[in-house]
């Protein structure tokens, strides 16, 4: 197999253009569940890091310093060792350990806590007078949750999922590269264990594509709610 | 209906304690606009705080409506805060929302159903003026506008006290007025009793009928507006109401007086206050007429109108003439309730 010179990105005709489309949306699949659950996990984490700071009583300071202990703990593994630590968790989890299915636990257990602290943060920056102002106006916690500190966050939380769903579109491909599929297995396997750059090369073009697809919804959307 | 008895608040600061409140007993009564004025840091705000239990006191009690609320939790503390609408110096609004959706905001919290948010926030913002502007979001609204919308915001739930705190601070003295005028309205219309903390003896003036100066925690001393205008006990009370009266007792008037002083050393200057009734008598008209031969310049002058309608105002004349017809004149200025203060010369 001719795998030298740089002619060799451009033999297309070694793509096999169907498998590359099930990759596709094998990424597209692995990111859009990730991100979907990461999204709640992280938002109730984050919720509970911003509940629980700040906290005269000490059960719930060591609530925040457990929470906190995970979250930074969880942030800190790099994401190819974490996948293969979870291996063991990932088979009783989902009853197997390769495939797009597989890789999603590993893929929320490194981005939910990366997103409740993004979450954590865009509720500390909501103005602390109109909190006070719902306060006064006999508010409850929980309606200060949803009516004042969501809402008058929703950029932040909308900038931050993007930003989290990007870095899990990277994630994705090094899942892929151990046996989750997609094109990150796709590049790996039929690219470069293969000799056939044309293949790593179109991989790379729709990973792209996928990315600025995220970028532009997220900062579409932002612009959209953001009434500043 | 409002009542504080013997209220004290202790804030433990990393460098000791703080007496933010100190012993304070005061009464507002209903449909009263009450004025608490003082610096920041008097303990102004953390005392009215104490209405909806935004702070609570360390020790004394707070009665609204015969109910001691100081002590409320929970369901009860949120009901009792549905009763008082709060409008605040940096307005607090939700960016994320309408100036409708933002009216709407308390009566979503009590769940109010839609169609009838919609119309009461409708006719609130009417009532302040916004008619127009319902599905502007705040950014797009000017500071005055915005401290409409906290108003019409605070009155959504049919409140019986709108407490103010420093709430036209952060504005311009046009836009000032504008809010005043508006919170008067309302009183009028509404019959709310009206809280006003500020440090602007302005807003007092124009608004209130009692007042309470605050320093240091304490009460230092408190009147109906026209009593504590004209006859100020405090030192701090007289710097807060000669600073409103006064503003025009300029160097450059100074001056004038002290160059019609040189010009006449003959006459006398002498500084009338005026308050309440007096105001409308024609009292220079009396003197003119009662002594001929006295020539009566008048040198500066300025009147202020009070809330509760009374007036004050203050008067510098010169009399020029026979010494006892000038005696005789400030006798008769005695007798027609004018305070009649000689400036002697030099």
């Amino acid at each position: 197999m001719d795998s030298q010179g740089l002619a060799s990105y451009f033999e297309f005709k070694n793509v096999n253009w169907p498998d590359l489309w099930a990759a596709t949306w094998e990424t597209v699949w692995m990111t859009v569940v990730s991100v979907a659950i990461v999204a709640i996990l992280g938002l109730l984490l984050g919720l509970l890091l911003y509940e629980t700071s700040d906290s005269k009583s000490f059960a719930v300071r060591a609530l925040n310093w457990i929470v906190a202990l995970f979250v930074n703990v969880f942030r800190s593994i790099p994401f190819i060792i974490l996948i293969v630590l979870l291996l063991p968790v990932t088979q009783v989890i989902v009853g197997a350990i390769t495939g797009a299915k597989a890789a999603i636990p590993s893929l929320v257990i490194s981005a939910a806590p990366f997103y409740a602290r993004l979450v954590e943060l865009a509720f500390h920056e909501v103005d602390g007078g109109v909190i006070e102002a719902a306060d006064a106006m006999g508010a409850t916690k929980w309606q200060i949750v949803y009516k004042v500190l969501i809402p008058e966050s929703l950029p932040a939380l909308v900038s931050g999922i993007t930003v989290t769903a990007i870095s899990l579109i990277g994630y994705t491909a090094m899942a892929g590269a151990i046996g989750a599929g997609g094109l990150g297995q796709l590049a790996y396997t039929d690219g470069f264990q293969s000799y056939n750059n044309a293949i790593t090369l179109a991989a790379t073009a729709v990973i792209v594509v996928i990315v600025f697809v995220f970028q532009y919804l997220g900062d579409f959307s932002v612009r959209k709610i953001d009434k500043r | 209906m409002i009542e504080f008895k013997q209220v004290s608040k202790t804030f433990a600061t990393a460098s000791g304690q703080v007496d933010a409140v100190k012993n304070v007993d005061l009464t507002i009564n209903a449909g009263e606009v009450y004025g608490i004025v003082g610096f920041s840091g008097a303990g102004k705000s953390t005392l009215v705080r104490m209405l909806n239990g935004l702070e609570t006191p360390t020790s004394g009690e707070v009665i609204i409506n015969g109910k001691r609320i100081d002590n409320l939790k929970g369901k009860e503390l949120r009901d009792q805060r549905k009763k008082i609408g709060i409008i605040f110096q940096h307005f607090n609004l939700l960016w994320s929302r309408t100036v409708l959706e933002n009216i709407e905001f308390p009566l979503e919290l009590i769940g109010v159903a839609k169609e009838e948010r919609h119309k009461k926030a409708k006719h609130l913002a009417d009532l302040v003026g916004l008619g127009e502007r319902i599905n502007a979001y705040p950014s797009q609204l000017s500071g005055g506008q915005k401290q409409r919308v906290g108003i019409a915001r605070a009155l959504a739930t049919d409140p019986d006290i709108l407490i103010s705190d420093e709430a036209t601070s952060a504005l311009d003295p046009q836009t000032t007025d504008e809010v005043l005028d508006l919170l008067d309205e309302i009183n009028e219309k509404l019959n709310l009793t009206i809280v006003i903390i500020t440090h602007e003896m302005h807003v007092i003036r124009r608004l209130a009928d009692k007042v309470a100066v605050m320093e240091n925690g304490q009460v230092i001393e408190e009147g109906p507006v026209s009593e504590v205008f004209t006859h100020p006990k405090e030192e701090l009370t007289k710097r807060f109401v000669s600073a409103e009266v006064d503003t025009k007792q300029t160097t450059d008037v100074k001056q004038v007086v002290a160059n019609l002083l040189e010009k006449n050393p003959q006459g006398k200057l002498v500084e009338l206050k005026f308050h309440g009734q007096q105001v409308e008598r024609p009292v220079i008209n009396e003197l003119s007429k009662n002594f001929p031969e006295l020539e009566i310049s008048i040198l500066e002058g300025s009147i202020h109108q009070l809330a509760d309608k009374g007036t004050i105002g203050s008067l510098f004349v010169q009399l020029v003439g026979p010494v006892e017809q000038i005696k005789e004149a400030l006798t008769l200025l005695e007798k027609l309730e004018v305070e009649a203060k000689v400036i002697e010369h030099g």
